[in-house]
């Protein structure tokens, strides 16, 4: 059953219209590019409604960030003038696994391009620094930012429209006018700053978020409002610190018990990512008779990569992710695979990943962008966590 | 190489950091994207506060950047739901339609030349724009054709569609009157659409004849859609299906429920309908 998010008409239309002059600092007249689908939210907020509410001109793209060839953002860029790009990290990922050098923004005037906007999959920030690098003659400010359908407008995040206000390592900025998020504690207690929690927002929400689920007022509060009272549940864990800079590191599931400590699994997929090599990574945790939980990597490496040296590079994963996060992190178990299995929005299925490793069954997503991707995986993920 | 320099400081100081405070080390991210900005901090600070210590009148405020057709009250900008405490409603007597706000508003603000909608596709090698003027004009007849089909305010009208302007438009027309667009990701099977269908009961599904890949592979719509009437315990309630034919994917439209978007446009020839007054609590999507 599909989970209905909806989404009122007043709330959602006041929202929208403030995010494109404070959050995405557009100015009517000018030209919006959310590469993203009309089924997904973003469709909907920024290919569709936000940029109309503003008097922008909207770009509806029918295609992928790598087709024809990996110039294709920019081609559409220069041609229509686009002065906000907003794309998926996992549409970035593909640009830079055929170019990593950024050879074919050199091919293209961009010079109408004021921001580019990076949602959906949370973002590693070398993916973040590698589209500022490659963008670095034009100055664009690469801004990542937080969402989720059920608030379908931006949670966190550097509101470019009310200046921006300095990065800092690892936080996607700040709370959003409008959403009070705070860490929680198990039993609901707001947690001092700087303390890891589940991230949740103090009721009530802004205008263009949820009011509820589709006919059906009790699964919405069960499932978002009932598990700390008095705030929405993000269902995403991260911590908010001194100054306000809000970090999201993982979905709640995403966070793995090892020998008694919690650790992110994005926190490691961060450290993976700085490998020149690697283009695209999953950490997982596989449930362990000992330590209860141990992390398990899959990365996908460039294309020019010798294959035959596979276990150094394997050897110089382990080594990179125990000297950045310790020996604690108990990270010794990576393979190399030649894809992730994604969404067709770009999310990596970490919890199927997860269950096949487990040897618990599982149900293959209908969003899953290549359905035989499983078949090519699972005996990569049994070899690796040792039960083949 | 004195920026690499200070994140190699900054990084092994985070793991100095991290091993003398072993809980903390969650937030070990090593890069930052950018040294060079400076912010008027200042600027958010003062709307972040103002939006949650003052939250009615901030809203209240933002609001006021668009058209109602009943402007709502400061008093009533907020309002507990009566289900329960922490369920909220924004807005609760202003009337206002989204559509009109999209389109007919820049119209008469003097964008009608202006493009409103830029249509690129490297799959299809195809573009094609229209203006705020145009998009008016074709979304008030596509509403004019729902109405036609019995779609009333509070139906609801399934969207499956590929990314061509015709989604956009059936999403604007639906605003326009009050119908709640339900739009399911073009590609789902047709187990997942049935669902989607029984989920909502639309009146009406809009679709295309297929979608188009990179490499010019099609993905035929219509045998989906019929899958998913057949699966579908409400498919008796589905009154019309509209599709659009794209030049690239053929299909036959044998089912007296279905209509192509042309025939349908070209029966509403000369119908344009207004944006209809909607509560702001009307759902939208």
């Amino acid at each position: 059953m599909p989970k209905g998010v909806v989404s009122d008409t007043g709330g959602y239309a006041v929202a929208l219209k403030w995010s494109m002059s404070k959050f995405y600092d557009c100015e009517p007249g000018d030209v919006f590019l959310a590469a993203s689908d009309i089924g997904w939210v973003v469709g909907h907020s920024y290919s569709v409604y936000g940029p109309l509410l503003h008097g922008c001109t909207t770009i509806l793209f029918e295609g992928k960030p790598v087709h024809p060839d990996a110039g294709v953002l920019w081609r559409v860029i220069e041609e229509h003038g686009v002065n906000v790009l907003f794309a998926a990290p996992t549409g970035f990922r593909a640009i830079r696994q055929l170019d990593r050098n950024g050879s074919m923004t050199k091919k293209y005037d961009l010079s109408t391009l004021k921001s580019v906007f990076v949602a959906g999959e949370r973002s590693d920030p070398n993916t973040l620094h590698w589209i500022e690098t490659i963008l670095s003659d034009y100055k664009v400010p690469v801004i990542d930012h937080w969402w989720q359908t059920e608030l379908s407008f931006p949670g966190a995040g550097n509101a470019k429209g009310l200046g921006l206000i300095k990065p800092k390592h690892g936080a996607c900025a700040a709370a959003v006018p409008g959403y009070d998020i705070q860490a929680l504690g198990d039993d609901g207690e707001e947690l001092p700053p700087n303390t890891f929690g589940s991230l949740a927002i103090k009721l009530p929400l802004p205008p263009g978020t949820l009011p509820t689920l589709y006919n059906n007022d009790e699964r919405y509060i069960k499932d978002y409002l009932s598990k700390f009272p008095g705030y929405y549940d993000t269902m995403d864990a991260g911590m908010v610190d001194d100054e306000g800079y809000v970090s999201i590191l993982s979905r709640t599931d995403d966070i793995i018990n090892v020998s008694g400590i919690r650790l992110s699994t994005g926190a490691m997929e961060e450290i993976l990512f700085e490998h020149p090599d690697v283009t695209d990574c999953a950490v997982i945790g596989v449930r362990d008779d000992l330590k209860s939980e141990i992390p398990v990597g899959f990365v996908v490496v460039s294309p020019g990569r010798d294959s035959s040296k596979e276990s150094e590079l394997l050897d110089e994963l382990v080594a990179l992710v125990r000297q950045k996060m310790g020996v604690v992190s108990n990270f010794k178990s990576v393979a190399v695979v030649r894809a992730l299995p994604k969404t067709r929005s770009g999310k990596i299925l970490r919890q199927t990943m997860r269950k096949i490793a487990n040897g618990e069954d599982y149900v293959v997503t209908p969003t899953v962008e290549d359905p035989n991707i499983f078949d090519e995986l699972t005996p990569f993920i049994l070899k690796v966590v040792g039960k083949k | 190489m004195i920026a690499i320099r200070n994140n190699i400081l900054q990084m092994s100081r985070r793991v100095l950091a991290c091993r003398q405070k072993p809980t903390a080390f969650l937030d070990c991210s090593f890069f930052s994207t950018r040294n060079d900005t400076v912010g008027r901090f200042g600027k958010y600070s003062v709307d972040f506060e103002e939006s949650l210590s003052n939250k009615e009148k901030y809203w209240h405020n933002a609001a006021s950047d668009l058209h109602w057709f009943q402007e709502p009250s400061l008093e009533n900008t907020l309002q507990t739901h009566p289900r329960s405490e922490f369920m909220h409603k924004w807005f609760s007597d202003g009337l206002i339609n989204t559509s009109y706000n999209c389109l007919d508003r820049h119209v008469l603000e003097g964008r009608g030349n202006q493009k409103a909608l830029i249509y690129d596709s490297p799959v299809t090698n195809t573009q094609k724009h229209y203006t705020y003027s145009e998009l008016l004009d074709e979304v008030s007849q596509f509403a004019a054709a729902l109405t036609h089909l019995d779609v009333k305010v509070g139906d609801r009208v399934v969207i499956y569609m590929p990314m061509i302007p015709e989604a956009a438009i059936a999403m604007l027309a639906c605003a326009r009157i009050g119908a709640i667009h339900s739009v399911v990701f073009g590609g789902f099977a047709a187990k997942e659409l049935a669902s989607r269908v029984d989920h909502c009961k639309p009146k009406v599904i809009v679709t295309a004849s297929g979608g188009v890949l990179p490499g010019g592979k099609t993905v035929p719509y219509k045998p989906l859609v019929e899958g998913a009437l057949e699966l579908a315990e409400c498919a008796d309630d589905v009154k019309k299906c509209v599709v659009v034919q794209r030049d690239l994917v053929e299909c036959t439209l044998n089912d007296a429920r279905d209509v192509s978007y042309k025939d349908l446009m070209d029966s509403v020839a000369n119908e344009r309908v207004d944006a209809v007054p909607l509560p702001a609590t009307h759902e939208h999507w």
